[in-house]
């Protein structure tokens, strides 16, 4: 359909600081259960360049780790562009860079801001050096994988 | 009199984790502390052991903004040891990707880090709602230096590409020309970055510095040359340790550099703009001109426009070499492994970078020593913040301490690479 909007999903994280890294892992396990036309990115170099990537699409999802101190695994949805996200939720991408709600609000002033911008949340136990997700985290991978899809799957059919 | 006290206790826009605590009583500074609590990273032992090819690689891991700087200098080294010496085309992309470097890493501080103290700004985020075009601006060159670095390096943050004799691969005439139209608009960009930098207000603060940089005797230093001062050094590489030595303090994970018997000395954009000025090019030197600097500036506030002076620079190198370059036949020269010792000195951003290592007949490393630009320059940092509070003690409480992480700021630190990290704290009795 011509007029279905463009999506791109990102896992945002670092996948050497253990729980850190569930973002690019939904990421990975999300590209084989969805249309090939959703793009899904699992690596980005730099929290900054995310901007220049999401100026190419409608819609874009985000998920990364968060740090809110509830349940690890525990799933968060937020609608960007609507709902004020929490500060102190979101881990620094890197020391060199800015954070998710500061790359939003920079993006936002720029004017360079995604028609639609979804953030899941997974809550992180263990962000030590290391690949090993915390068990908790772990079994998180397909329900909000699953939640993505479905969520996919209703564009499509409110857009045919 | 009361005391009073300065305490930033985690300093914002600088690259790793510090404070700054100063304490003044009667109107006098009585303690300064630059306080580096990012923990050390081991870079020097855990080289000890690995091959003299994975320096390049394993020293890029200390900094995700100057992976290029420890690539060279690390390269460089290890050629020396062994014997080698990286000429023509080869020579000529180590400066480019360099180039890219540069332009990369002045933008964001420039623009993302620096200019926020400057207008008034908490940070970048804040200062593009009210001047969305600039920050736009700053983006567009950091990009342009971080896509000249994947065009040579295959990414941008810890590059893949670079190796001791040279690259893996290199690019066609062709694959480097795509570069030209980006680094002439970010040519233009820089000119106008110069042009607005120069309109800032800036204290009056001006002191008697030791600048110390790489210098070369046909070409503003990048990669290769003497390390000089306005003060009589000229030496060659080689020599460093002989002039320069590390000093530990209990307030710092990071050592302080010092020149032997004579102290603090100042490395990174305004060492290299003092002793090389006849040495930038033309288009730059005008810039500079034009934005009121004279071929000497010893107003360390000032050195956000020597640092657009060198993007303005770092854009017309890039070009020329575009322009120059013919394909070499091979991506590398040979290195075989000799047992000797071998020292690398380039010029980081933010300032100079030496390496030293010494390896045995098969390669392996035996030591290795790594002084990074922030070492160098803390001594000098505490210095200004030293003489610079005393005779600001009439401004209010927060805009003292507002200076006081400019000043740091000045020296665009990466307290990552000098530990192999910031917080303030403004103490007045």
């Amino acid at each position: 359909m011509s007029d279905q909007k463009s999506i791109l999903i990102v896992g945002i994280g670092n996948p050497y600081r253990c729980d850190d890294g569930i973002g690019p892992l939904i990421a990975k396990h999300l590209g084989n259960m969805i249309p090939e036309k959703v793009d899904v990115l699992a690596d980005i170099k730099d929290g900054l360049s995310l901007m220049d990537l999401w100026e190419k699409y409608d819609c874009v999802y985000l998920i990364d780790a968060v740090k809110s101190g509830r349940a690890p695994g525990r799933m968060y949805r937020f609608d960007a562009l609507t709902e004020p996200l929490p500060q102190n939720f979101f881990t620094n991408y890197s020391t060199h860079s800015i954070n998710i709600p500061e790359i939003i609000a920079l993006a936002g002033n720029l004017n360079l801001l995604p028609e639609e911008l979804i953030i899941y949340g997974v809550e992180g136990k263990d962000f030590s050096m290391g690949k090993e997700l915390s068990e908790e985290v772990r079994l998180s991978i397909s329900s909000v994988a699953g939640c993505i899809k479905n969520e996919l799957e209703k564009r499509e059919l409110s857009s045919a | 009199m009361k005391s009073k006290f300065i305490k930033v206790d985690y300093l914002a826009r600088v690259e790793g984790e510090g404070g700054l605590h100063i304490k003044i009583k009667d109107n006098k500074v009585t303690d300064i502390k630059f306080n580096i609590f990012e923990p050390p990273r081991f870079f020097e032992a855990f080289l000890r052991g690995r091959k003299f090819t994975e320096a390049p690689d394993i020293t890029a891991r200390i900094c995700g903004i100057c992976p290029i700087a420890y690539q060279m200098s690390s390269a460089n080294a290890m050629e020396m040891a062994c014997g080698v010496k990286v000429e023509g085309a080869l020579r000529a992309l180590r400066r480019l990707i360099y180039c890219g470097e540069w332009i990369e890493s002045h933008a964001l501080h420039v623009y993302m880090l620096h200019a926020p103290d400057f207008l008034g700004y908490d940070d970048a985020v804040r200062m593009a709602a009210d001047h969305p075009d600039v920050v736009k601006q700053g983006l567009k060159l950091k990009k342009i230096g971080n896509d000249l670095m994947i065009l040579l390096g295959g990414r941008e943050i810890h590059p893949i590409n670079v190796r001791v004799g040279g690259f893996y691969k290199v690019p066609t005439k062709k694959e480097l020309q795509k570069m030209i139209e980006p680094l002439k608009w970010a040519l233009e960009a820089s000119i106008k970055t110069v042009r607005f930098v120069s309109t800032l207000k800036f204290p009056e603060f001006e002191q008697d510095y030791e600048f110390v940089s790489v210098c070369h005797d046909t070409e503003y230093p990048i990669h290769e040359g003497r390390i000089k001062s306005n003060k009589g050094i000229d030496i060659a590489v080689s020599d460093f340790l002989d002039v320069f030595e590390e000093q530990q303090v209990s307030h710092s994970t990071s050592l302080h550099a010092v020149v032997k018997e004579r102290g603090a000395y100042h490395v990174g954009p305004m060492a290299r703009y003092n002793l090389n000025f006849d040495q930038l090019t033309p288009l730059a030197q005008k810039a500079a001109v034009e934005a009121g600097l004279g071929p000497e500036c010893k107003n360390p506030f000032k050195s956000i426009i020597v640092r657009a002076v060198e993007l303005v620079f770092a854009c017309e190198e890039a070009l020329r070499i575009i322009h120059e370059y013919e394909m070499p036949d091979q991506p590398y020269a040979d290195v075989t492994p000799k047992a000797g010792t071998g020292h690398g000195a380039t010029e980081a951003p933010r300032g100079l970078l030496y390496h030293k290592y010494e390896i045995d007949s098969d390669g392996v490393i035996k030591t290795a020593r790594i002084i990074a630009p922030t070492s160098q320059n803390q001594k000098v940092i505490e210095n200004d913040l030293a003489a610079f509070v005393p005779m600001n003690l009439k401004l209010p409480h927060d805009d003292l301490t507002w200076q006081c992480e400019q000043a740091i700021r000045n020296y665009d630190p990466c307290i990552s690479c000098s530990c192999h990290f910031l917080k303030l704290h403004l103490e007045r009795e």
